[in-house]
């Protein structure tokens, strides 16, 4: 049975797919998280975790033309599947539930 | 003045360790993009260390886990099996009561038999239910292991191949492995006819 919650590293990645549309591959999502988030994260670490979202169907990818400023290797383009789309709903909606109620969390 | 390839070494160490082709595309044109030699290195280093990971992960280690526990399941099933057997036979073959009510030796065998039979099915059904994705292959194997276990046992213990004697616990054992399979068929066919029934 799936994981019912996503790490916070599986969300940001997740989110930044999401954000990224059609340009979503390993260079664009660790810059993304890094501009966005202001956290380092390796290029191997973004692939391992988008390896175990698509053995959990929660994106899919493709891979485009090889380039020759890549040495000739293709990029691999990642896209979030619907199941995807609800499980980080899921998430948010716990996050959500969790941040109410707590007053030292209020405000700036 | 800085080269326009990735570090060679570290990019060597990279297609040594990682079949992953658009990991070290990434990274090649993260260089070129301006990214340092210490950048490439240190992304190569998390690939490194990344790699067993890839290749040996959580779900290989619990299929290593759940093969060693079948194992001992498998064991521990057969032993009882061939003990509950060689114990109904004694019982069946020693007891004065159950010698005066049941009578002549024929119909003690066949006393026996039932009696394996009847412990097998509820053995059947309860290794059908515990294993739940697996269902009949489990079954299977438990079969399988339970006269292959009383091959071992019956050559050990009864006289080296004195096949006269062995031959009422080959059978007696036979009946328990069809017993085993009856409960666990049955539990299959009630779980699969439950899954076919439509959703309300």
């Amino acid at each position: 049975m799936a994981r019912e919650f996503l790490t916070d590293l599986e969300l940001m990645i997740l989110l930044a797919v999401m954000r990224l549309g059609d340009e979503a591959y390993g260079v664009t999502i660790t810059r993304e998280i890094e501009e966005t988030t202001g956290r380092g994260v390796a290029v191997a670490v973004v692939y391992a975790t988008l390896d175990r979202l698509q053995e959990r169907g929660l994106v899919t990818s493709s891979v485009g033309d090889p380039t020759p400023e890549r040495g000739g290797r293709a990029k691999r383009f990642f896209r979030v599947t619907a199941r995807g789309l609800r499980q980080a709903r899921v998430t948010r909606r716990a996050l959500t539930a969790l941040w109410t109620g707590v007053p030292e969390l209020t405000g700036g | 003045m800085r080269s326009t390839r990735p570090p060679r070494l570290a990019a060597f160490l990279l297609s040594r360790v990682s079949d992953n082709a658009p990991l070290a595309g990434d990274l090649e044109e993260e260089y070129l993009a301006g990214r340092s030699a210490v950048w490439y290195w240190r992304q190569v280093g998390s690939a490194v260390l990344l790699a067993p990971t890839r290749r040996f992960d959580m779900h290989d280690l619990f299929a290593v886990q759940g093969l060693f526990m079948q194992f001992v399941m498998l064991v521990l099933v057969s032993v009882c099996a061939v003990f509950t057997v060689k114990l109904i036979a004694v019982y069946v073959g020693e007891d004065p009561v159950l010698r005066t009510v049941i009578g002549p030796r024929g119909a003690r065998e066949l006393f026996r038999l039932a009696l394996s039979f009847g412990i097998a099915v509820p053995m059947g059904v309860a290794i059908a239910r515990v294993h739940v994705q697996s269902r009949r292959a489990a079954i299977a194997a438990f079969s399988l292991a339970v006269p292959l276990w009383a091959f071992a046992n019956v050559y050990a213990l009864n006289g080296h191949g004195n096949l006269d004697s062995a031959l009422p616990h080959v059978v007696a054992l036979l009946v328990f492995v069809v017993g085993l399979l009856s409960g666990g068929i049955h539990v299959d066919a009630l779980m699969r006819s439950r899954q076919m029934q439509p959703a309300r």
